[in-house]
């Protein structure tokens, strides 16, 4: 039994950086429910067939623990959460996320349109959006991890960060004036580092970004922790410092219940859907007989895979509506299918943008594979992924993306990451 | 093939135990999985009142079947035992993957030596601080050069840890360095050998100040102290400065000998063990500084004996601590190795102060600061800009702070504790 001498190297910057991260590679973003995507596709449940090898490596980690930590370990479900939450931070999900027990409550609500805090949904964003950026990027994650940015994904219209002039794509830079850490930030000091010149001034300059970052390490927070600061509370004020086109403004909001409803006919005669349960149900008698609707899909990014089906049986006629697959070799996945019965619209058209993700962008992308469909308004997120929702013990849970969806079926697929 | 036919059946038992399972769990929650009625179900997954064993194995096989994207067993495992470890809540108690196991073991373990300087971070690369007897000083490097360049490889924005690993190799292995000295850049081949570093400097500065570095606490570091205290007594200086600024510790009985110089047979430590608590005392009548005031300096980068060091000088009220917060670690680790070459680092011993104040660092599951390290009577910061030499107080506002504190010149606040927390 070798003792390690209690000795450690000096803690750089991005040392310090990376152990504030705690060695997590955070990543995460919106979600759905998907009770019964299993059922809708049977065979996909032979995909289950794990053989588990590492079955017992779990219990002899806790074990060890329990032997050797110097302080007494009890709380193994403590740890086998721990466990859970490592895998699922290490997915790098699009979509899916770990959520604390603070958050998790929050995050179905918000599935169904209610929400609290600030109202709006935040997601992190570490993808660099330029593919010329992508190997600077790769060199950050090299060692320290990435830390994404928190992004402002959904917004409940006339809700308080709404009213507060909060828009979509606003990057949150602080709350309650902590800088909410990114490894973006860091990246670019070291990119002025390398480029320094080597006379005075440019040295001073260097050593003077290098000071304000240390400052902001000080006083800083992880995105999960801003993320749960901002989403989760129905009273109280919160000062939030966001950067629109990289100039940063300053708004306080006080925190409040809002909702977006999960169907409502507008002014304009469009509807305005919510990929949440009930909504065909709601919808439904508002289409029957229609030849033509218009659906608006905005600000529905959270969304239930399940109600995505049902949708399919309110607007589109029998038929299939393009896959749901796996990105992964060797698995074709499943079409889509409406079974409509019944007399529903023929011709749907979709106001969509950025923040229409996951089972909204489903379901407006497998609408638009039928040429009587349109969609309209801007790009969609680009992030068609239905979640799997999984509750924990202790009252954390996290969504997981389980399959994603595609107008052909798992032969041309380009590599997403 | 039988293998074969064994994994097969396996994999059929696997199957039909989730489709029972799956049932029975929402049946036992009390409510029947509605397979026909949408709308009815607000989770997939519901697992409760399962062993925490149960608990992983069952999220195991779900992540890895039912995730969009490709995930390998094995990534799939090491993240596991990452986050089971990081929900401890000590930093230092870490899952190592295999990579990461044998990254560490070769910083640790391996025959690695240096070329004898010590270098700081520089916007253009490392500075070289100090130069000590060996090759680097033979080669003909001095202080206030910069590196830029190791083996060629430019090294300008690379992180100090990184430029020394770089630098470091087997004993005997030749590494060629790029310095810039002034406008001129020089390149020099060094052959890397083992180093003697000295552990303890000393000086007396103006005022009659007597100024002790303690670099490391290493085997000869208590003998080279007890010659800098007697040197700087014999030169009647009126106040002392201890200095443990990025002093990453070492052997703890060192420090213990060195606290017998303050502190007389009195509890200095306390080890706290699996099921044990011991103590350690200052040896008894070896007190040799008496009626002299001292400040010890310190900063983020002073760990493990130093902040003991530090902490047990403020209990016996035998100094003034200047600087910055201290990292917080007073623990040992040992590392287990595990399986396909993974290891575990485990905290299995952790030191408290004489009143039992633990200044560990704790780290929430985030890896944010909770509490832990020893909080500086008196903050100061260091000055960046200026490169800090050695005992020149105009180049180092925190050892320009501990003179005058020394001096009577400048007031430390009151009621500094030693547990008191960093401000955030």
């Amino acid at each position: 039994m070798k003792k390690t001498v209690p000795l450690f190297g000096s803690v750089a910057l991005v040392a310090a950086l990376a152990s504030l991260a705690g060695g997590l590679m955070l990543r995460q973003a919106t979600d759905t429910n998907t009770p019964n995507t299993h059922r809708q596709i049977p065979t996909l449940l032979a995909s289950r067939d794990v053989v588990i090898p590492e079955t017992d490596y779990f219990q002899q980690i806790v074990d060890l623990l329990k032997r050797e930590y110097v302080a007494e370990v009890n709380d193994d479900m403590g740890l086998a959460i721990g466990a859970v939450r490592g895998m699922v931070i290490s997915l790098n999900d699009p979509l899916g996320q770990f959520l604390s027990d603070r958050q998790f409550p929050v995050y179905q609500n918000m599935i169904q349109g209610e929400f609290e805090g600030i109202g709006v949904d935040l997601a992190f964003e570490s993808a660099p959006s330029d593919p010329a950026k992508a190997e600077s990027e790769e060199s950050t994650a090299r060692g320290s991890g990435t830390i994404p940015r928190l992004k402002v994904v959904e917004i409940v219209p006339g809700g308080p960060a709404d009213n507060a002039g909060i828009r979509l794509g606003d990057q949150i830079d602080a709350v309650d004036g902590r800088w909410v850490v990114n490894s973006r930030e860091l990246e670019e000091f070291r990119k002025m580092q390398a480029a320094a010149g080597t006379d005075e001034a440019s040295r001073k300059r260097v050593n003077e970004a290098r000071r304000d970052l240390q400052e902001k390490i000080k006083n800083s927070m992880m995105p999960a922790r801003a993320r749960e600061a901002l989403l989760v509370g129905t009273e109280g004020d919160v000062e939030v410092r966001f950067l629109r086109d990289g100039e940063p403004r300053t708004v306080t909001i006080t925190k409040a219940e809002s909702t977006i409803p999960i169907v409502a006919k507008q002014r304009d005669g469009s509807i305005s859907v919510r990929v949440a349960q009930g909504a065909a149900q709601q919808l439904r008698p508002m289409v029957e007989g229609q030849k033509s609707v218009t659906i608006d899909l905005r600000n529905s990014g959270v969304g239930n895979a399940e109600e995505v089906i049902e949708l399919l049986n309110v607007l589109a006629p029998e038929g299939e509506y393009g896959y749901l697959i796996k990105e992964r070799p060797g698995d074709a996945g499943e079409p889509l299918k409406s079974a409509r019965t019944g007399n529903g619209p023929v011709e749907v058209r979709l106001i969509v943008d950025e923040s229409v993700r996951g089972a909204a962008e489903v379901l407006a992308l497998a609408l638009a594979t039928n040429r009587s469909n349109r969609l309209q308004g801007g790009m969609t997120a680009g992030l068609p992924y239905v979640l799997d929702v999984v509750a924990l013990p202790d009252g954390s849970g996290y969504s997981m993306s389980t399959f994603r969806f595609s107008a052909q079926p798992n032969a041309t697929l380009e590599a997403r990451r | 093939m039988k293998q074969l036919l064994g994994i097969i059946f396996l994999a059929i038992l696997c199957l039909a135990l989730f489709v029972i399972g799956y049932g029975w769990q929402d049946i036992r929650q009390g409510k029947a999985p509605s397979l026909s009625q949408p709308g009815s179900q607000t989770l997939t997954h519901v697992t409760f009142n399962i062993s925490p064993s149960e608990l992983f194995r069952e999220n195991y096989a779900r992540i890895a079947s039912d995730y969009v994207g490709n995930v390998t067993r094995k990534d799939l495992t090491y993240a596991a035992m990452s986050g089971a470890f990081a929900s401890v809540g000590d930093p230092h108690t870490v899952f190592l993957d295999p990579k990461m196991a044998k990254d560490f073991a070769s910083e640790t373990q391996g025959n690695f030596v240096g070329i004898g300087c010590r270098l700081t971070p520089d916007p253009l690369g490392a500075k070289v601080v100090r130069v000590f007897d060996g090759p680097a000083s033979r080669a003909g490097v001095q202080a206030g050069d910069i590196i830029v360049g190791v083996d060629g490889e430019v090294v300008s924005g690379t992180p100090v840890d990184d430029i020394v690993s770089k630098i470091r190799g087997e004993e005997g292995t030749m590494v060629r360095i790029t310095v810039l000295r002034g406008e001129e850049e020089l390149n020099m081949s060094i052959r890397r050998a083992q180093i003697v570093m000295p552990t303890v400097q000393h000086e007396v500065l103006p005022g009659d100040i007597g100024f002790i570095e303690i670099l490391q606490f290493a085997q000869p570091t208590a003998r080279q102290f007890d010659q800098a205290l007697e040197s700087l007594q014999a030169q009647g200086v009126k106040g002392l400065v201890i200095d443990v600024r990025n002093n990453p510790g070492g052997l703890l009985e060192t420090a213990i000998v060195m606290l017998s110089r303050f502190v007389d047979r009195d509890v200095v430590v306390k080890m706290e063990e699996r099921g044990s608590t011991e103590t350690a005392r200052t040896q008894g009548g070896r007190v040799t500084v008496r009626d002299l005031p001292v400040v010890i300096l310190m900063n983020e980068e002073s760990a493990s004996a130093s902040e003991i060091f530090a902490g047990v000088m403020r209990h016996y009220n035998k100094a003034t601590l200047v600087g910055e917060h201290t990292y917080g670690k007073a623990s040992v680790q040992q590392l287990f190795s595990l399986r396909d070459g993974s290891s575990a680092k485990i905290t299995i011993a952790r030191y408290l102060l004489p009143d039992g104040t633990d200044i560990s660092r704790v780290v929430d599951e985030e890896g944010e600061y909770v509490s832990g390290g020893v909080h500086p009577d008196l903050e100061v910061k260091p000055n960046e800009d200026v490169p800090r030499e050695f005992g020149k107080p105009e180049t180092d506002p925190q050892l320009q702070a501990a003179v005058e504190v020394l001096l009577g010149v400048r007031q430390v606040p009151a009621a500094a504790t030693s547990a008191s927390p960093r401000s955030r």
